[in-house]
Parts: C-alpha cells; structure tokens; sequence
C-alpha cells in the first residue's frame, strides 16, 4: 500500500519538474543579466549565458538538470556558485522548525476551539469563536506579523523583531525568535481547522450513535472526546494534511519579513534574480513536503478509523 | 517660489563666482535635514572605549565576498571592514592615509605610494607591495575592473614602496583607490573561494556568515592600526522590511540601522532615544533614456522631458524630503557640485510642449522601467508618469525583477529607466561610465563626439583644479543632449542608538566600523 503510494509520486514529482522548469523560463528576465547587474554589457551577457549552459536547447538543459537530481545533485546557485544540496541543508531546517512550531500552535488552539464552538453551538461562545475563525482567515500573515513586532517587540519586549537564533545558541532564545513569526503562521492554518473541527464535530455530534450514548446516560466528557472527537478526526485530519501546503506557502512571506535564513526566503531572492537552479530545487523541496504531508495523512486514515484498513482504501 | 529653490539660486551664485569650495558649510546648513539635531559628535562621547559588540542591521544579504567582483552594495559594506584600501576619503571629502602612508602623483602617468609596515592578512601573512600589485592586475580582468581601466601596471620597487603606471592621466585617481581598490592575498584567493572566505587586512576578520541572516566579523588584533577597531565583534544582520529595521533598533536589538521608512525621519529625528548620522546627499537618482529608438532618439523629445521635469514634486512625493534636488551627479559637500542646469527656470510645460511637437510627439504613449526591488523607483516614476501627462506623453509603468531589469536595460528594451548610480565620489565616475560612447554601463545607446571629448578633458586630466573647471560646461552638455537627466540625490544617513558613537555618513556609501564605539 505504502509502495503504491510512493511510486505513484514519481510521476507526480516529474510532472512538477517540468511545469516549474517551463513556466521559469517563459517569465522575462535573464538569470546572466542579474548576475551582472549593472556592469551587464551584451557581450558579458552572451559569456555569461554560455557558462551557465544557458545557451544550450531548453531541453537539453532539462535533461541536465533532472540528470542531476536523481543523483542527488541539485545544480549550483548561479549567483554565489554554491551546492544548493548545502544551502538547503543550511536553511531547511529554519523552514521546518518554522512550520513546526506553527502547526503544533494550530493545533493546540483550534481543535479545542473547534470542539467548544460545535458543543456551545448557537451560543454566545460559538459566535465568538466563529468570529475569531474568520477574523484569522481573512486576515493575511504578514498582517499579523507586523502587529506582532509593534506588540511583542516594540510594546512589550518579550521577543526580538527579527532574525533566527539556532537551538544550539539556546532553546529559550530560539524559540522567542520564531514565537511571533509562527503564531503569525499558526494563526490562518488555526481559523480553517477551527471551522473544520466544528463542523465535524457537529456532524458527529447529530449521529444515531451519539445520540444513543447521551440517552445510555454517557457524561458529556466521555461522548465529546471519547467518541465524537474520534469520529470527527478524519475530515481535520484531511485539511491539516492540505494546509501543510499553505503552511510552506506562509513560510515565504513571513520568512522575508522577520529575516529568517529559511528556504522561503532562499526562493524569493532567487526568484527575483532568476536563479533557476535555486527556484527549482525549492519548489521541488515544497513539493516533496507536500506529498509526504499527504501519503502521512492517508496512513494516519487508517489508524484513526479501522474500517478503511480492510477496505484497503488507504 | 518655494524655499528649495532660493537655496538652488544662491547656490548658483556663489557657484558662478567660483566658490566652489565654500558650498560644503553653506549647503550643510541649508539641508533640509541637517537642520534637525543630528547624532552627538565623536567629542560629545568623549574618548572612544574599547570593547563590546554590536550589531548592524543592513538592506539586504551580502552575496559576494570578493572584492574584485561583488559589486551588490549589501557584499561591499559588509567586505569593506574585511579589507583595506590604499586610502580613505573622509565625510569632508579629504583623503587620508590607510595602507598607504603617502602618496604622491609624479607625472601625470604614474602615482607613487610608500606602505605601512605593520599591515597582516588575517591568515598571518605580512601586506607587501606584491600583494598591491597582484590586487590590481588581478582586479583588471574581474567584476569591477571597469574602475581600473585605465591602470596600466604596478611596478614593486621594494616590499613598501611601489608605483602606479597610468595609461592615460586619470583625474578620479584617489576616488577610485578610496572607493572600490581592496588589497587582497595571493595566497588566500588561491587556497579558498574568495567569495565566500575574504581573507583581508581590514579591521575585522568573518568568523560566521549565515546566508541569509548575518555575517559576524571579530576584531583582528594585528590590525596596522593599533588603536582601532574599538568594537570586539561587530555582526551585520539582513532585515529587508523598513519597519521591522526601525522596530529592531527601537527595542534596542540593533545598535545602528539603515534606511528608515521616509515619511518616519521627521519623527525620529526629533526622537530622544535615537541619534542619526549627518545626512549627505551621495545617491544620485537619474533617468536613462533610450537614444537609439523610439520616441528619445530625437533631441527635442529629451530635452521637452527636462523642461517637463519638476524635481520640487519628486524629492517632496518620492522621497519624503530625504533627498535633494540635483541636475547633476553631485551635489555639496561635493567639491566638484557646480550647480549648472541648462534648464534653468523650469520646469516650463509650455517649452516642453513646443519642443515634443518640433519631434512631431505631441500624444505619444511610452514606458518608465523600474526595479521592483526599490520601491523609491516606483515612487518616481508615479510622479514623473503624472508630470508627464501635462504635456501629452502617455506613460505606463513597467515593473521588472532585478534579472529582467539588467536584461532589459542592457539590450536597450526600453524608452525610459529609472536607476541611481552609487559611485559618485568623483563626478567622472559617474559620468564617463554612463555617458562614454563604448563604455559598458552606456545603456542609453548616445554616442557623441562632443560628449566624448568633454569627458576625456575632465577624466583624463591630472589637474584637479583644471577638473574642477571644465567640469560645469561638461555638465552643461549633458544637459543639452540629456541621455540621462539627474533628478535628486538621496541622502545617506543611518540611525543608531544614543550611546553608539563614531557613526558617519560617508560619501563613498562605506559603513566603516573600525570608527564604531559604545560610550560607557
């Protein structure tokens, strides 16, 4: 089942390939031109395509690129000539600790949330916490990134306005310098599981079987998160697997503007310069996550719920 | 008549009665933003401490450590602590002694210098007049060697003394040793990437260079001069948003900042809790129009965009007052700034209008270009698209990443670009690269006789004071042909905390850290 699963990625990872290899070169902008930048005379122009192999048929250049990826070789960055493969191995882990502690804070404030909103449904704590859904939803990152400096940083001075320590320079210090860049992130991922989980919940709450438990004599405690929340774990479950991709796609903004040494903000100046090679190992990177994200929520299926193990539709 | 241009007219006057020199104390006083209280001087904060850290927040990440080829001002203020130069040039625009403890032109083709003896590589090697040589020659055929064109050899007398030999007699001489010539080692460029590990003499030495957060730079004890640096680790952090820059250095993260949000400097220079630098005008924002089609191939049509022009409205709604109005490539303290506009009265749409219809462009649409990475080119080109459409020129604004940007200037797909040029320490810099027929950063495309002539009598003429002379006619010239027209310069200024001292606005844009200390 896994295997199946794996191997149908592949075509999935080619077919990624070759449209973000397409589109970077149908947008304006000459990678050799931003290398040289002011000094960019036609002539330095032509000497500079021709060392980067921009010269070569697209399609050849492609054959050279993926050639390169399956041997684990994601090319070097056309402007400081690096191995990307060292750049990501620098800067992934910013990303991924980034989006981390975003979505472990999702969790720990809209499945709860989610779940009161569904039981007080009508009331006045139900309005509010669908208020608040809405409010984080429609509001976009950096928005709340900005607030977040004036409060935290500038107001109260509880964490710095910007950079990344590393864990090895001391947890605390870490985690103060991502706390406002992740809840900035956790905060739109948090509004859709809130209205997700709550309508879940509601679904399952209104079930024969539910309804069966509370006349059984059940306590409300035990039917809430014995048995709805269980049920209802699934369809959260799917969206938290589908908002990992917003997750990465958060991580670009925010990234840029708090100056986290991240792949977001790897893949912004790239894509500014036309550092095709950079780009595309970056997506490639957000694409990968994304399908991991996915094969591990279908897995998680069938943990959650018993029945699609032996139908094997996980 | 507003009050911007009385100060341009009295400039002018003393200008024209060849007082050149007396505009620096003149202009300083009337800038509009030297008026408000600037950081304590370096006397205010007592003797310079040693000792402490801090940290520098920058633009954007440095990318190139190679001082022959990283040309982004983010890599050269970072590498200019990492590496000496011969010389220095001061805020007063005078140049001092660095590696070189004197100098001396003899002959308008060769310049000789004697060396300090005490300068170290931060691998240990001594500084030699080899190293000067190989700096140079190796410079010729990298990134900036357009700036060292004109130098022929270096000739190693002995391990300190050396000379220069010039192919022509090139006046920006000292401005260009000041600026961009960085002395390497031999041995380090050839054992490590240099763009990656710069191995200089510079102040500091790289311990840590995060991509994309920080480079951190430790103190180097064998520095040539024993009193400096002050700072033990001075580390450059990378914050591209204006605010989250100003908030940084208001909860007291970062010590010195640059580039503040500009409709905020009134405010913060009124500020108890932050100092700024003296604000000088070295960025000089210019138009480039294309000559060799379209609508600026025609004389008329580029000199109707000169009289359309109103520098007032652009420096007050692009650039929030922090900048001055400037025709030419510098401005005072600059001791070349002449103050010559060949469209003196303007702007003057009816002129403007006459001339667009002698080039037959009465409703003409055309493009501006602009960087997206710099939104003050945005601004611009908002203001200059509204002054164009008083006189019938219909202008969309074209909005380019940096790559398509280059691209597109380079191969002249474009009818108007919106660009600033950072080298204008000597006029010639500027001007001879912009506007020289074969030069590679003539991306306008105008090839004149004339033009090339006057740029030869200026730039390659050994007379500084004969320089200075011929420099407002050339300027006039340019004026007239206008390839490029200059709209305003940008102040450089920095803000910083109130008990960081030795924090200067140089005209060569440096940030130079080894003059940095925290008063006790």
């Amino acid at each position: 089942m896994i295997l199946r699963r794996l191997l149908l990625t592949i075509p999935i990872l080619i077919g990624t390939s070759i449209i973000v290899f397409a589109i970077l070169r149908l947008i304006p902008g000459d990678p050799a031109a931003a290398i040289l930048g002011s000094n960019a005379t036609p002539d330095m122009i032509v000497q500079v395509r021709s060392q980067l192999g921009l010269d070569q048929p697209i399609y050849q250049q492609f054959v050279t690129w993926i050639t390169g990826i399956v041997q684990g070789d994601f090319g070097h960055d056309y402007i400081t000539n690096q191995s990307i493969t060292e750049e990501l191995a620098v800067r992934l882990p910013v990303t991924l600790e980034l989006a981390a502690f975003a979505f472990i804070l999702a969790l720990l404030f809209a499945v709860p949330l989610g779940v009161i909103s569904a039981v007080r449904q009508g009331g006045w704590l139900d309005r509010a916490v669908r208020a608040f859904a809405v409010f984080t939803i429609a509001i976009p990152d950096f928005v709340f990134g900005i607030l977040g400096i004036l409060v935290f940083a500038l107001a109260l001075s509880v964490v710095p306005s910007s950079g990344f320590v590393p864990i090895s320079a001391g947890l605390g210090d870490n985690l103060r310098s991502l706390a406002v860049p992740a809840v900035a992130l956790a905060l739109g991922l948090g509004g859709v599981l809130i209205r997700v989980t709550r309508s879940a919940m509601l679904d399952v709450l209104n079930a024969d079987y539910v309804r069966f438990a509370k006349a059984s004599g059940f306590g409300a405690g035990t039917i809430v998160f014995r048995y709805a929340l269980r049920n209802a774990s699934v369809p959260i479950v799917t969206v938290i697997g589908l908002q990992l991709g917003y997750l990465l796609g958060g991580t670009v903004v925010v990234e840029q503007l708090f100056g986290l040494p991240g792949v977001g903000q790897l893949i912004v100046q790239a894509m500014l310069s036309r550092n095709y090679p950079v780009v595309q190992a970056c997506i490639l990177v957000f694409v990968v996550a994304f399908i991991v994200a996915n094969l591990a929520t279908d897995l998680l299926y069938a943990v959650l719920n018993p029945r699609l193990r032996k139908a094997g539709a996980a | 008549m507003t009050k911007e241009f009385d100060r341009r007219s009295f400039l002018k006057t003393l200008t024209a009665a060849g007082s050149v020199v007396l505009l620096a104390p003149v202009l300083a006083a009337c800038s509009p933003l030297n008026n408000a209280a600037s950081s304590p001087s370096a006397s205010a904060f007592g003797n310079p401490v040693k000792g402490g850290t801090a940290v520098l927040a920058i633009q954007d990440n440095p990318v190139n450590m190679d001082p022959a080829d990283g040309q982004l001002y983010s890599s050269l203020q970072v590498y200019q602590n990492i590496f000496s130069t011969l010389i220095n040039v001061e805020a007063d625009f005078s140049f001092a002694a660095n590696l070189a403890t004197t100098w001396k032109q003899e002959d308008p083709l060769t310049w000789s210098f004697t060396l300090v003896q005490n300068a170290v590589f931060h691998n240990g090697d001594p500084m030699t007049a080899k190293d000067v040589d190989y700096s140079i020659t190796r410079m010729k055929t990298h990134g900036l060697g357009a700036f060292v064109a004109f130098f022929d050899s270096v000739e190693v007398i002995d391990d300190y003394t050396f000379k220069i030999h010039l192919t022509k007699p090139y006046g920006p001489m000292e401005a260009t040793l000041a600026s961009f010539v960085n002395i390497v080692s031999q041995k380090a460029v050839e054992s490590q990437d240099p763009k990656e590990m710069p191995i200089g003499t510079g102040p500091y030495m790289m311990t840590e260079w995060v991509k994309g957060s920080h480079v951190t730079l430790k103190r180097w004890d064998k520095y040539f001069k024993s009193d400096k640096p002050y700072l033990d680790q001075v580390t450059f952090q990378s914050v591209p948003d204006d605010s989250v820059r100003l908030a940084g250095l208001q909860t007291g993260q970062f010590d010195w900042i640059q580039t503040v949000p500009a409709q905020q400097i009134p405010d913060i220079e009124k500020s108890t809790t932050i100092s700024h630098t003296k604000a000088g005008p070295y960025f000089p924002y210019l138009i480039e129009l294309n000559t060799t089609g379209g609508p600026f191939a025609s004389l008329q049509a580029r000199q109707a965009i000169n009289w359309a022009i109103d520098r007032t409205e652009i420096v007050k709604l692009s650039f929030f007052g922090a900048a001055i109005e400037a025709a030419e490539a510098v401005s005072a303290p600059n001791p070349f700034f002449s103050g010559a506009n060949y469209y003196d009265g303007g702007p003057d749409l009816d002129k403007a209008k006459a001339l667009l219809a002698q080039a037959n462009l009465t409703s003409t649409d055309l493009e501006i270009l602009v960087e997206q990475e710099d939104s003050s080119y945005t601004l611009i080109a908002q203001v200059l698209q509204s002054q164009l459409q008083k006189i019938g020129l219909n202008a969309t604004i074209s909005t380019a990443s940096s790559a398509d940007y280059f691209g597109r200037l380079a191969s002249q797909k474009f009818d108007i670009a919106v660009t600033y040029f950072s080298a204008s320490l000597d006029p010639a810099l500027t001007y001879y690269l912009l506007g020289y027929s074969t030069s590679g950063f003539n991306f306008t495309g105008y090839k004149s006789p004339t033009l090339d002539a006057a740029l030869e009598s200026f730039t390659f003429n050994p007379d500084q004071d004969a320089r200075k002379k011929l420099y407002p006619d050339m300027v006039k010239l340019f004026q007239q042909e206008s390839p490029f027209i200059f709209l305003a310069n940008r102040y450089a200024e920095y803000f910083t905390k109130t008990d960081f001292a030795g924090a200067v606005s140089l005209p060569t844009l440096e940030i130079r850290a080894e003059d940095m200390w925290i008063s006790k």
